[in-house]
């Protein structure tokens, strides 16, 4: 029993390894957010990658490494599901950064195309994204973007799993969490 | 004040002048758009936008007839390509190929049009004149960039998820060898005289160098993060290739393979192109949705051309 439980696991591995091309339409995302508050304290709040409080989704954040490239963060959402991501570029006198997602929890499986398949917690592909601060006197705009593929990697996606379904649940959560920040920035 | 017979003179000549510099037929870069669902004409000598045609199936990859009287646009939603006549401006015909269109390309002799299925793992010949396909083979996964060598002999294409590039004998449309590359093989440049490829590797931030003949790989460049494409300039000396995810172009000198500049430009670059001139490169950059034009020499960007949303420009976007 506990055999077979195994080996279903290795095969489902071996074809997520297997079955990775991506989407042909790469989508994007972009929100701006003025806060009125000096972008050092706006800063202050972000800038720790292993720290990603100021995000409502995110229940806790725990770190490998720093505020250095290669740095990965795991968070875990308040629903359990996680979302790793690697820090692929960071400039401290810029005030900027930018990340990946390497991997991801599923939040269900779905049938379709008369396959089982998973959907990640964040509907996505190839997900890259960068946070810039840009002090504008006393205040600070706060610039959040993301390039990313729809989840289903193949031809004719469900409606779960298509470019329609990750640009909705990306824009939710960079809405949520700018106002989040400039909430907690301007106490 | 001008008299009404001098002004209606003027008038003429202003006219003349026009049609003059439109029969002159500046080079373009046609600019495949893939959000916006258009492709932008890039007048090159005037570094503006002339015009922007409407192509449906979110337009990915751009290949121009060498008289620069068509130009191809794959069009992965419509699973297949549209054709745009540079003269009318307009699409002219569309034709279905198979699942997912992606990378495209045009012989140098402008006979055949190929086109690689992203899904299938298929590569299709179709015929310019008939717009008919002439035959499909069967390559390594999603297959990627594509160039024919000047003679017209060999077909070259990236197969991504394989870690492969391919030499297609377009006569027999039959693989002739495979050679392994780095890590997700995307975009491909062949020089003037078709003995050197260089291919972008986007997982393993690369280029793999490969001589033609033998089809083996004769050298790795390390490059930035994320490399999408690449272009050759000035007399095939210099090889630039766009970072996607460090906003920046790596200049490559093709004697030494070493770094000799890093560029930046907008965010997400990907399509890259050589104008005619052999010395300005065009690089559409994904996420602002614009052009940077370096000049090569310099090592510097001197222009910077606001086009439509996600331009990707993947392929050879440059005509007469």
């Amino acid at each position: 029993m506990k055999k077979s439980y195994l080996s279903i696991g290795l095969v489902s591995l071996l074809f997520m390894a297997v079955a990775h091309a991506h989407g042909p339409v790469r989508q994007k995302v972009e929100e701006q957010i003025t806060i009125n508050a000096p972008a050092q304290k706006v800063w202050g709040i972000i800038k720790d990658f292993g720290d990603m409080s100021w995000l409502p989704p995110v229940k806790s954040t725990s770190v490998k490494g720093g505020n250095t490239e290669g740095s990965t963060r795991v968070l875990t959402l308040q629903d359990g599901g996680t979302i790793t991501e690697e820090l692929k570029k960071y400039d401290e006198g810029k005030m900027s950064f930018a990340y990946k997602i390497t991997e991801m929890s599923s939040s269900k499986t779905i049938n379709h195309a008369g396959a089982d398949v998973q959907v990640p917690v964040l509907p996505v592909d190839n997900y890259a994204a960068s946070i810039d601060l840009e002090p504008k006197g006393e205040t600070t705009v706060v610039t959040w973007k993301a390039g990313f593929y729809r989840a289903y990697t193949n031809n004719n996606p469900p409606p779960e799993m298509n470019e329609e379904a990750a640009n909705s649940a990306v824009n939710a959560i960079f809405k949520a969490g700018l106002e989040n920040l400039k909430a907690l920035a301007e106490k | 004040m001008l008299k009404p017979k001098a002004t209606a003179r003027t008038f003429v000549l202003i006219l003349i002048v026009l049609f003059a510099s439109l029969a002159s037929g500046a080079p373009f870069a046609y600019i495949s758009n893939q959000l916006a669902d258009t492709v932008s004409i890039i007048d090159t000598q005037s570094g503006t936008v002339v015009d922007t045609i409407a192509v449906s199936g979110k337009p990915a990859g751009v290949a121009v007839s060498p008289d620069g009287n068509k130009v191809y646009i794959s069009t992965p939603e419509a699973k297949g390509f549209a054709v745009i006549d540079t003269k009318q401006r307009k699409v002219t015909a569309t034709v279905k190929v198979s699942e997912g269109s992606l990378g495209i390309t045009v012989s140098p002799d402008g006979n055949q049009i190929y086109v690689a299925d992203w899904f299938n793992n298929t590569v299709s010949a179709i015929d310019s004149d008939s717009l008919r396909k002439a035959g499909t083979i069967n390559v390594g996964q999603s297959p990627s960039g594509m160039m024919v060598s000047p003679n017209n002999r060999w077909l070259y294409v990236a197969n991504r998820l394989d870690n492969s590039v391919s030499k297609i004998d377009t006569q027999k449309l039959a693989i002739v060898k495979t050679v392994r590359v780095g890590e997700h093989p995307f975009g491909l440049i062949l020089d003037t005289r078709g003995d050197r490829l260089y291919v972008a590797n986007v997982k393993s931030d690369d280029v793999t160098v490969i001589a033609t003949a033998t089809m083996t790989a004769v050298a790795t460049v390390k490059v930035n993060m994320l490399p999408y494409a690449a272009a050759l300039a000035m007399n095939d000396s210099r090889l630039l290739v766009t970072n996607q995810d460090d906003s920046s172009v790596s200049v490559i000198d093709t004697e030494t393979l070493k770094e000799i500049g890093l560029i930046p430009v907008g965010d997400k670059p990907e399509g890259i192109s050589t104008h005619p001139d052999d010395r300005h490169v065009y690089v559409a950059n994904w996420f602002d949705s614009t052009v940077s034009v370096i000049d090569a020499r310099n090592l510097r960007v001197i222009n910077t051309i606001k086009i439509g949303e996600g331009s990707r420009g993947f392929g050879q976007f440059f005509g007469k």
